[in-house]
């Protein structure tokens, strides 16, 4: 899919979650489905979905925090699924992830500093004490925590968690974050401030692969975006276009609309809902079939529906480096966007 | 309970701790002959400046008695809280980490320890060995162990799946790092404390019961609190001073290391939130 | 499958765990015997045993071969409730003969000592009320005070009444009335009533059960069905009552070897004709067969509690069988 050499390459990958119960028999969910995609150095790629989409699991799979079924990940060319564990914590360095509960990039007993000076000893091994206070302060500056450097999280606040997180995570040199909801939660001065730090370190030479719904972010620094729902990737488009073209995947109409409609009619935040939750009609045939189906209103009007259900709908390129999966595509799609 | 309390009631018990702490290290450092302790012209004084405590039935200084009393239980009771708090917390740690047979293996073991009577066991093993105090330390140490592991495996688990302990995983640092040092040490120690105290006490209390049924426990002439209160048997009502310091730092001892203990653990829990 | 069929399969199950777990126990029991140094025997026996009574013992406890067929022997017997014969205190009587009446009263002391403070720690929490300021004041006497070791509280008990009345407990005439149903050995009724406050007194007891009494009336009180129901006018009681029931269902099953503990040397203080005083005394005669017929008692006890525990927990609360399974 790309001339560029990649630095994080995904195959195949497939996700079930088993719940056991003893009574009633296990229960399957499928958190991936088959997800196929590329992270070239020096972009950021983000993923967009509603909650449940299988976006954090993705995350969490491609920093192999979560196990396995099916595929492959390759981080500069080498299988991550492959290397064993002495070799799998050397390469983690190289890929860190900041996870979406605030709190949860930080352990509530040590203070900042001693978190960065822990994960600087591990990582940078040739550091004496005093290289690792100096570059602990140079870290602190860049994220604009220095004042707070001897507090605990708990008496952080939102954004300066967000910022210590970042700071442990920088201590390690990586290639590539994982930014998993970085901004929510946050008011709306201290987003800002996070996504310039986002932006100031994306200029550092830095890979992002980043989670959000929130769309304001990804539009001010993604430069790919891919849509994912119940666990597929349906499009890849470039940030530039998201919401500036005709050609969107239905369901990424949809979302765009919702997303607007949230911030046109200036509700609270409490009602500022996901779209309304999609697929049914029995798992769009018990996944065979596009999982957007059941909802999809294009679907009908084309008389395709019946093909919709029960075939899995392969990449369509619609324009330069843009694709959806779905039959409907292309040229049909315009209509709907007036529906 | 209110923060004014809990300082409080630390304040108090951590005083009552440091005191037998600080006896028990001075205490081997004293030196008491107890066959030369024995007065007949001073049997069972009350009270005075000469001897604070005032004296026993056969004229030894209480005060005196009740000091050296400490050496029967201190280390022994030391060296249990120490081991059963190791092993516990080991064993709760890999319980809770591990899976499989392994886990299966060590929740099993502890669940057969945790059905022996205790006091009973120690009786049992007692009459077979007739062994000193520190084996009996040992025994008791051993049978605390699945308590402490217990709680320490249920914490294990909840922090497990927690997401900053996943963030330390991502981080690069190894898993024996993480459990022995971000859970065992950071987060786990004030619950650890909070065992180790309730394991010296009961140390203590089954020192104390064995000398005071006289078959296993400290000797007479030698002193133990146990034995000490056993006068009461000989005594027949004639004094008090003889049964009753000893039975009141029996009493104060085990209730301030236990308060100590759970106001610490509170004292955490509080800072935390 | 219905719900009565599921309980049944939770509860054979949890009795075949109970076993597995009774049998563990009987062989940490038989590998403390093995343990003996030297001569397994001369460890077990009282001195001047004649020869054939070695013999009979060597054979009963499987020490003439090797830990494992020996357990097993061993267990075998056991489990027919043949403990062998008592050596010393009552000579040629089967253990259980001996051991178990006075075990059926050492537990008969300590549940009643249980329900006894289970109704103090409720009246007590009741009394006290809501003000958590009346609370907090008693609260630390409450604690030096009842997290005194038993025995101790026991000896105390005991010195102060007998200087009280200037009588010796243990020698008073009392008779106990036709209603007693405590089977008395010792003629008078007063020494188990003593040893029953005793063991609430004593062990960190009452106030634990007052403290767990106290946090499920705080939380029903606030819990949103009791105001639902209190909406609805009905009365609260009945419903405090059964939500309080369970926590303190499992807190009983988890307090018994406290207590029975507790009970040994309490007994022994009192001169008490029942399973601790036996187990001291026959510790102390080297009477070995009824030792070791005593604690597997107390194990089995402990074990069957706890299962007791289990089960009449998945009774009361479905859930404990959905889930817990």
């Amino acid at each position: 899919m790309s001339e560029r050499s990649d630095l994080l390459s995904a195959r195949g990958l497939v996700k079930r979650f088993k719940s056991r119960s003893l009574l009633r028999g296990g229960t399957t969910t499928i958190a991936l489905d088959h997800v196929d995609f590329d992270v070239h150095p020096g972009e950021v790629v983000a993923l967009i979905g509603e909650s449940g989409s299988g976006k954090t699991t993705l995350g969490k799979v491609v920093t192999r925090l979560h196990s396995l079924d099916e595929g492959s990940v390759l981080f500069e060319g080498e299988d991550l699924f492959a290397v064993d564990r002495g070799q799998l914590r050397e390469k983690r360095r190289a890929f860190q992830m900041v996870f979406q509960n605030q709190s949860a990039n930080l352990h509530p007993k040590m203070s900042v500093r001693q978190m960065l000076d822990e994960s600087l000893r591990l990582h940078r091994p040739n550091l004496d004490e005093d290289g690792r206070r100096a570059h602990a302060d140079e870290l602190l500056e860049r994220v604009g925590l220095l004042p707070r450097a001897e507090q605990r999280p708990a008496s952080l606040s939102g954004g300066e968690k967000r910022r210590a997180g970042l700071a442990r995570i920088l201590a390690t040199k990586p290639k590539l974050i994982v930014a998993d909801e970085p901004t929510s939660g946050l008011d709306a001065a201290i987003k800002l401030q996070i996504i310039d730090l986002l932006k100031q370190l994306k200029g550092e030479k830095l890979t992002y692969l980043l989670i959000s719904h929130d769309l304001g972010l990804v539009r001010r620094i993604a430069d790919r975006v891919l849509v994912m729902l119940k666990g597929r990737i349906i499009e890849e488009v470039p940030a530039a276009l998201l919401g500036q073209t005709q050609f969107h995947h239905p369901y990424t109409g949809r979302l765009m609309r919702a997303a607007d409609l949230a911030r046109d009619r200036r509700r609270p935040p409490r009602e500022r809902r996901d779209p309304p939750r999609v697929t049914r009609p029995d798992e769009a045939e018990a996944r065979g079939g596009c999982v957007y189906s059941p909802d999809c209103a294009l679907a009908e009007r084309l008389g395709i529906l019946s093909r919709c259900r029960k075939e899995r709908p392969p990449p369509q390129v619609v324009g330069e480096n843009h694709w959806i999966a779905c039959f409907g595509a292309p040229s049909e799609l315009a209509e709907e966007d007036d529906a | 309970m209110g923060d004014k309390h809990l300082r409080a009631g630390l304040i108090a018990s951590g005083t009552v701790v440091a005191l037998v702490l600080l006896v028990g290290i001075i205490s081997p450092f004293v030196p008491y002959d107890p066959a030369e302790a024995v007065n007949y012209d001073q049997q069972l004084q009350p009270p005075s400046m000469a001897h604070i405590f005032g004296t026993d039935g056969q004229g030894r200084d209480v005060a005196m008695r009740v000091l050296k009393g400490t050496e029967a239980f201190f280390l022994p009771g030391l060296f249990a809280a120490a081991l059963a708090t190791l092993l516990g917390a080991l064993s709760g740690a890999v319980a809770g980490y591990a899976e499989g047979w392994l886990r299966t293996g060590v929740i099993g073991t502890m669940q057969l320890i945790d059905t022996l009577p205790r006091l009973v066991y120690i009786i049992l093993v007692c009459t077979i060995l007739n062994p000193s105090i520190y084996l009996i330390a040992f025994v008791a140490a051993i049978l605390f162990v699945p308590s402490i592991a217990t709680v320490i495996r249920r914490r294990v688990e909840a922090l497990g799946s927690e997401d900053y302990i996943l963030a330390h995983v991502a981080h690069g640092f190894r898993p024996v790092r993480i459990l022995l040092y971000h859970i065992l040490w950071l987060q786990c120690r004030p619950m650890l404390i909070r065992q180790a105290t309730y394991v010296f006490g009961y140390v203590l209390f089954v020192e104390v019961a064995l000398s005071y049924l006289g078959d296993y426990g400290m000797q007479e002439p030698l002193p133990s609190w146990g034995n000490m209160v056993a006068q009461t048997r000989e005594l027949g009502g004639a004094g008090i001073w003889p049964w009753a310091f000893p039975a009141v730092a029996i009493v104060l001892t085990i209730s301030a290391f236990l308060a100590f203990g759970n106001l610490l653990a509170r004292a955490d829990e509080e800072e935390v939130r | 499958m219905s719900r009565a069929a599921r309980l049944a399969i939770a509860a054979l199950r949890r009795a075949a765990g109970g076993l597995l777990l009774l049998v563990g126990a009987t062989f940490v029991i038989y590998i403390t015997i093995r343990s003996a140094p030297g001569d397994a025997i001369d460890a077990i026996s009282p001195m001047g045993t004649p020869p054939d009574v070695k013999a009979r013992l060597m054979a009963e406890f499987g020490l003439d071969r090797d830990p494992f067929t020996g357990y097993l022997a061993w267990l075998v017997r056991s489990l027919t409730g043949d403990f062998g014969e008592s050596l010393v205190f009552s000579p040629g009587a089967p253990v259980m003969e001996v051991a178990l009446p006075a075990f059926g009263r050492t537990l008969l002391l300590s549940a009643s000592a249980l329900v006894v403070c289970l109704i103090l720690a409720v009246l007590a929490s009741l009394l006290l009320g809501e003000s958590s300021r009346r609370q907090q004041l008693l609260t630390g006497p409450l604690y030096v005070a009842t997290a005194a070791p038993s025995f101790v509280v026991a000896v105390v008990f005991a010195q102060v009444v007998n200087w009280a009345v200037n009588v010796y407990l243990v020698q008073n005439d009392y008779v106990p009335p036709m209603w007693y149903p405590i089977p008395i050995y010792t003629e008078s009724l007063m020494p188990y009533v003593f040893a029953g406050f005793a063991l609430i007194a004593g062990d960190g007891l009452f106030m634990d059960f007052f403290n767990a009494v106290r946090a499920e009336l705080t939380a029903l009180r606030n819990a949103q069905f009791i105001a639902a129901v209190k909406a609805k006018g009905a009365r609260t009681v009945g419903h405090i009552a059964r939500n309080m029931f369970m926590p303190l269902l499992s807190g009983y099953a988890a307090r018994l070897p406290i207590v029975l503990g507790g009970v040994v040397i309490v007994e022994y203080i009192f001169t008490l004709d029942g399973g601790g005083y036996l187990l001291l005394e026959a510790s102390r005669e080297r009477d070995f067969p009824v030792v070791v017929g005593i604690s597997v008692l107390f194990t089995a006890t402990i074990i069957g509690m706890n299962l007791l525990a289990d089960i009449v927990r998945a009774v009361i609360d479905p859930r404990e069988v959905a889930h817990g399974g």
